[in-house]
């Protein structure tokens, strides 16, 4: 506002009209809740005839969203008060400036005249050879700086006059943006930064989750990818924690169930355990070989640590036959194997827990092989869990649902109602589950 | 492979699952295959052209699984999965005679054939809903296939279970 002002003598800009017709509106909305308050009070004291725990809850919520409507009305008095005492002050500053913009021309006109006199005389003086009449023209000439410097005189105090003005409405500017900001800024209900990001996920909700979907089909390739290039899980990982901070997003701005954020996060930790159990059972491998040794090496071999090494090579090379499911591969590619058994070093596992002999035997290497199944087994019933728990989910909450809303009602009445009104409503789980923090 | 007390199984030609012939072998390669191939790569190629195209319908129009204008590009051939369906049931009827192999802790082969099936039959439910639905009534009895196989699998797994918890030490696993 302050920048539009002008610093010399000129008309103040703005509409008084304008700023009243906001400051009614204000006012309006201000009523509006007033009256709202006034039903709310009189309903809380209805329930006050009656007896019931739910009336009275009812009625505790009702006094507390009184109490913050009558908060919310303040802002709009206020700010309709503000807006109306700028409206006067400008109105009034306008009238003032005009008067002066005339007083200020006027002055200036008068001493653009002068000013033309005094250089006419100035010239008539240097061409006149009388000195009497020279004497005359001098005393007109003061007369007329005179009466010029009055002119001068009175526009300075028509600027100075306007000067004060347009500080006395910057000065009102102000005070009515700092009584709205304080209103505005003490009744508890501006919007955060949270709030404001949470309206940005809300609108662009649609996209977002369709990335979403897209990134956990993502992960899912990438997981079965990775057991058969190794390389790819870090990736995998990667693409799983990257779907459940945007399942994050989601859940805590309540566009998504904190369920559905949980099932991302199970995606994130079965992975996690598979990558676990992967590094033990290399673990495992590297403790075998050197039980092997001390093995042999007790029984008298001379040189034990060559013969397990050569036995653990030894089996690590070549094809093997693989059991894909109920098929048995004989001569299985590398790729083949290690998907099979869910990523290389695994598969290296198997292969010396079928083959490799050398030192083999004893408690300890029982021991240290029923550690590396159970990590295998962990590894599978990691991956099943997953798959078992994000399949049910989604049929539940959403492709049920969907479907019953697309088939003819000639199949659909066929279905108990019970059943129907189960599947139809599968998504309450996920309702139940979805609230926005700091909601 | 057989135990010394089977040898009347092996004459009603017993099997372990790890024995299973080459053709069903091939058969459950060939269903997981053409599942993943019917059902879950048309909903990714439909969601990138939608996300591209900037046609992903609002959630309250069904999402990525609902319709609008310019969504879905094309209507995906859902009606294939009754292939997989088939392949499984038979598999799954097939198998009956057979006897599984504990091969971990928790689960056997047949629990992991059940829980083939069962993402077969909700990725069947999911087609059959998607993009409004044209071949609802067709995929929904295909989904039922899918739901015997599961319920077949899944029988005979704890049949396995039971036998193998209280039956004789012939009928233990390896």
């Amino acid at each position: 506002m302050s920048s539009t002002l002008p610093s010399s003598v000129a008309p103040i800009p703005g509409s008084p009209t304008t700023i009243r017709a906001k400051s009614a509106r204000f006012s309006a909305t201000a009523d509006a809740i007033h009256d709202a308050v006034a039903g709310l009070r009189t309903a809380i004291a209805d329930t006050k005839q009656h007896e019931s725990d739910a009336l009275d809850q009812l009625a505790e919520n009702a006094r507390k969203v009184a109490d913050r409507l009558a908060s919310l009305q303040n802002r709009y008095d206020e700010a309709s008060a503000a807006l109306d005492s700028f409206a006067n002050d400008l109105e009034s500053a306008q009238r003032e400036a005009q008067t002066l913009v005339s007083e200020h021309a006027d002055a200036a006109h008068a001493e653009g005249n002068y000013e033309r006199q005094i250089e006419y005389y100035r010239e008539q003086r240097a061409t006149t050879t009388d000195p009497l009449e020279a004497a005359d023209i001098n005393r007109h000439l003061l007369a007329l700086g005179r009466q010029r410097d009055g002119q001068s005189a009175q526009a300075a105090a028509a600027q100075a006059r306007f000067r004060v003005i347009i500080d006395g409405l910057r000065e009102s500017g102000r005070s009515a943006a700092r009584k709205m900001h304080d209103a505005a800024d003490g009744d508890g209900f501006n919007d955060s930064a949270w709030d404001n990001f949470s309206g940005w996920v809300a609108d662009h909700a649609d996209i977002i989750k369709a990335i979403h979907s897209v990134l956990q089909k993502i992960t899912l390739a990438l997981s079965l990818l990775s057991f058969v290039f190794p390389v790819l899980a870090p990736f995998a990982l990667a693409a799983a924690a990257l779907t459940a901070g945007v399942g994050l997003v989601l859940a805590a701005t309540g566009q998504m169930s904190w369920l559905e954020f949980g099932l991302d996060l199970l995606a994130v930790a079965t992975m996690g355990v598979g990558a676990a159990a992967s590094r033990t059972i290399a673990g495992v491998m590297t403790a075998l070989k050197g039980t092997r040794v001390a093995r042999l090496a007790a029984q008298g071999s001379p040189n034990a640590l060559r013969v397990v090494t050569g036995s653990f090579n030894g089996v690590l090379k070549g094809r093997v036959a693989v059991k894909l499911g109920p098929l048995t591969v004989k001569n299985a590619p590398r790729w083949l194997e290690a998907y099979s058994a869910k990523g290389i070093t695994n598969a290296h596992f198997l292969r010396v827990v079928q083959s490799a002999k050398a030192g083999a035997g004893g408690p300890l290497d029982d021991i240290l092989l029923g550690i590396g199944k159970q990590e295998m087994a962990k590894i599978r019933l990691a991956g099943t869990v997953n798959l078992v728990a994000g399949q049910t989910d989604k049929l539940f909450s959403t492709y049920a649902p969907t479907l019953l809303n697309v088939l003819p009602d000639t199949v659909t009445d066929a279905v108990p109602d019970g059943v129907r009104d189960f599947l139809a409503d599968g998504d309450s789980l996920h309702r139940a589950t979805t609230w926005r923090i700091g909601s | 492979m057989t135990t010394r007390r089977s040898t009347a199984s092996a004459a009603r030609r017993i099997a372990f699952l790890d024995d299973w012939p080459d053709y069903l072998g091939w058969t459950f390669v060939a269903a997981v295959v053409l599942t993943v191939l019917f059902s879950i790569v048309p909903f990714i190629v439909v969601t990138v052209i939608g996300l591209v195209q900037g046609t992903i319908p609002s959630s309250d129009a069904g999402g990525v699984y609902g319709t609008g204008p310019g969504y879905p590009a094309f209507q995906p051939p859902f009606w294939l999965l009754w292939i997989p369906a088939v392949l499984t049931l038979l598999l799954s009827v097939v198998t009956i005679p057979m006897r599984s192999k504990l091969e971990s802790f928790v689960f056997s082969v047949r629990g992991d054939l059940a829980v083939f099936a069962f993402v077969g039959f909700v990725q069947t439910i999911a087609a059959a809903g998607a993009f409004g639905g044209p071949q609802a009534v067709t995929l929904l009895w295909a989904s039922l296939v899918w739901l015997l196989a599961v319920a077949l699998f899944a029988v005979r797994g704890l049949v396995d279970m039971v036998g193998q918890a209280f039956g004789s030490s012939a009928r233990r696993p390896r």
